[in-house]
């Protein structure tokens, strides 16, 4: 049984990042720019758990762990009222200082004559024409918007992408209780992401929410609280009046018939993803070539855009401690593939989209590495 | 009772700071990042009734065990912010106004249904609605006639001149009266309070409620004297700002206890005496004492 929910924030929410956060005087917890999937899939599997009744020190955990999570996804509610998804913004399009314009960064079909680059071997690196410094804040794109990029390569007006949520520091003190004065030794701080639940035009506030996959055969339990992320912080499990995006049958059919002349195709992270290699994912090998999970599509890897990783933790509720700390493949990390067998037909491309690319089924179930596929063209050959 | 909705009404000035500012407010009120409202942090209010409420047991399970075996296990009991829903405001006819606004109502509505408790009546929101809309009760006090023959009624709060939509006894004020009649309940317990809130009920537009929230906050210039000489020290002039007394906050107080022996909220925490508290900085100068109202009970033992 599949369930689509929207999860709304409550308050600023606390989704720390990989640095140590101790209780010494002047620590300060800090947030990530977006939930990582493990921390969404476990809130969530803790809630479907405590409402089907798990016994946690039991065959909860394994329970838990048959649950099957897809997400998270923004949606956010536009000025019309209307509510849009929005997905990450794609790695190969850099954005200027004004905010305002960029450049879709395509790779090199060959290195110009002298020149030399610390790609690994056999990888081309993309393009890049201006000399302007990058505007880093813009987070997202709406995924309508996306997909015209993917298909045509049209770049969405930036007024309709969203930029990073702002984050809120908390200084924290502890009250000796005798003396009704801050303790010694007892002031941290903790910086929280403020998903904003209301829009509010003088703030250019607009309410925003976490859309969810849910595959499982429990009650999933909606219009209540549950805690989400660092310090307890609540959100509030909602029906999602929308449903999980599906392909749009006729963009199928369009980028099929794109990426089969062409005989190329990218894939782009909407959902950070962890690979056996680190950036490369595992069913690439050593020679750049593998053949794309669930497809029968055989590609050689030529180039990748991919931001900084994102190093994770996490707690393990059946071994009742620490998950070992891993790296990721940030949301919107491209990879550009250049065709070399398999049918690329509009069945295929379907089963790409939105699906888990990772090496292993205990991420993808709890959400990483979902991906779009889209068409690319060499640098100087874009029309 | 499971879950439940807290309702704070500042009598006195709330100062809940955020440390110092390079601005003309010296020390100014914590607010949200999204709509720039006051707020109460969660954590001063779990920390303010964890002091207070009597200790033992249930106090571990509700609060969670002291800091040094916080391994142990987390509280139970979920302390989120208070956010503000109602806001006084200086009005020309009335004294004063109690202000909010529909993205302030809708939050309570999402805690309400959250929290699985009845929440605000719904009302739908007149076309014509706009920056200096406001709706009032039938019976409010904030009116005020600028001609003489009574037909241009206008409601002033602060330095803003405002029109009111619709005077007469319509569907739209009755809904916001039912919409008032809801909060006076879960706040005032006598009638005459409650009369009191009716009256001076006004809901504003979104942006007018922001404007409001950073314009007429309580803002004092405080000053430290020489002991000696009895006059300025040098240097000890300092502006505080605060969110002033009638002030009205919710937040909701959420029960994560798995297998409840008994309800911590209901079996523990209402029938001690807590209410009022004080909330936030400068309490030996009177600021932040609040009534804490739960699920229409004052937490004073039902006195």
């Amino acid at each position: 049984m599949t369930t689509v929910l929207l999860i709304q924030p409550r308050d600023p929410l606390l989704f720390r990042d990989g640095r140590p956060f101790t209780a010494d005087p002047g620590a300060m917890a800090r947030s990530l720019d977006w939930p990582m999937p493990s921390t969404v899939a476990g809130a969530v599997r803790t809630l479907i758990g405590n409402a089907n009744g798990f016994a946690w020190q039991q065959d909860g955990p394994h329970l838990a762990l048959q649950i099957r999570i897809r997400g998270p996804l923004a949606v956010v509610e536009g000025k019309d009222g209307k509510c849009r998804i929005y997905v990450a913004a794609p790695a190969d399009v850099l954005w200027f200082e004004d905010g305002k314009t960029c450049e879709v960064l395509r790779p090199l079909r060959t290195l110009p004559e002298g020149a030399g680059c610390t790609m690994p071997a056999g990888l081309m690196p993309v393009s890049v024409s201006a000399r302007e410094k990058p505007y880093t804040r813009i987070a997202s794109w709406p995924m309508d918007s996306m997909l015209s990029f993917l298909l045509e390569g049209k770049v969405p007006d930036a007024n309709e992408c969203i930029e990073r949520f702002p984050r809120e520091a908390r200084t924290h003190v502890r009250m000796n209780a005798q003396t009704l004065t801050a303790d010694p030794g007892g002031l941290f701080s903790t910086e929280s992401l403020c998903i904003p639940d209301v829009t509010i035009q003088r703030t250019n506030a607009r309410r925003t929410g976490l859309l969810v996959q849910i595959v499982s055969d429990c009650d999933v339990p909606q219009n209540c609280f549950f805690p989400l992320g660092g310090e307890r912080r609540a959100a509030i499990a909602m029906e999602a009046h929308g449903q999980w995006p599906e392909p749009p049958g006729e963009w199928v059919e369009k980028l099929a018939k794109t990426v089969s002349g062409k005989k190329r195709i990218k894939l782009q992270l909407v959902t950070p993803a962890v690979f056996a290699n680190g950036w490369r994912p595992g069913w690439i090998g050593d020679d750049l070539t593998g053949t794309v999970p669930g497809t029968g599509i055989q590609v050689k890897l030529v180039s990748a855009c991919v931001p900084r990783p994102i190093g994770f933790s996490g707690w393990d509720y059946k071994e009742g401690k620490p998950k070992a700390a891993s790296y990721a493949a940030p949301a919107g990390s491209v990879y550009f593939f250049e065709i070399t067998g398999g049918d690329v037909d509009k069945e295929e491309l379907g089963k790409l989209f939105l699906a888990p690319l990772c090496d292993e089924s205990r991420f993808s179930n709890d959400g990483f590495g979902l991906a779009l596929p889209g068409m690319w063209d060499y640098a100087g050959e874009a029309q | 009772m499971g879950n439940a909705i807290i309702f704070f009404h500042a009598l006195t000035p709330i100062h809940t700071g955020t440390g110092q500012a390079v601005d003309v407010i010296d020390l100014p009120v914590a607010r949200e990042k999204v709509t720039g409202w006051p707020y109460i942090p969660g954590s001063s209010i779990k920390g303010v009734l964890r002091d207070a409420a009597e200790k033992g047991d249930k106090h571990k399970r509700a609060f969670g065990p002291e800091t040094e075996n916080a391994k142990e296990s987390a509280g139970n009991l979920l302390f989120c912010d208070a956010r503000l829903l109602c806001f006084p405001v200086r009005s020309f006819s009335g004294t004063f106004a109690w202000v909010t606004c529909p993205s302030a109502i809708t939050r309570l509505s999402r805690d309400c249904a959250a929290a699985g408790l009845d929440g605000p009546p719904p009302f739908t929101l007149p076309e014509n609605w706009e920056f200096a809309s406001v709706i009032t009760t039938p019976q409010t006090a904030l009116r005020t006639q600028r001609q003489k023959n009574g037909n241009d009624v206008r409601i002033i709060l602060e330095e803003y001149d405002l029109t009111p939509l619709e005077y007469d006894l319509t569907p739209l004020e009755e809904n916001i009266s039912k919409l008032a009649d809801f909060i006076a309940g879960k706040v005032f317990s006598d009638s005459a309070s409650r009369e009191h809130f009716l009256k001076r009920f006004a809901l504003v537009h979104d942006d007018m409620f922001s404007t409001l929230t950073e314009t007429a906050t309580e803002v004092v210039a405080r000053i430290a004297l020489d002991e000696r000489k009895k006059v300025v020290k040098q240097g000890a002039l300092w502006y505080e700002e605060a969110v002033p007394a009638e002030a009205i906050f919710v937040s909701p107080l959420i029960n994560a206890e798995r297998n409840p022996e008994d309800d911590l909220i209901a079996d523990y925490l209402v029938k001690q005496r807590l209410s009022p508290v004080q909330i936030g900085g400068n309490a030996s100068v009177g600021r932040g004492l609040v009534r804490i109202v739960l699920n229409g009970s004052e937490l004073n033992g039902g006195q």
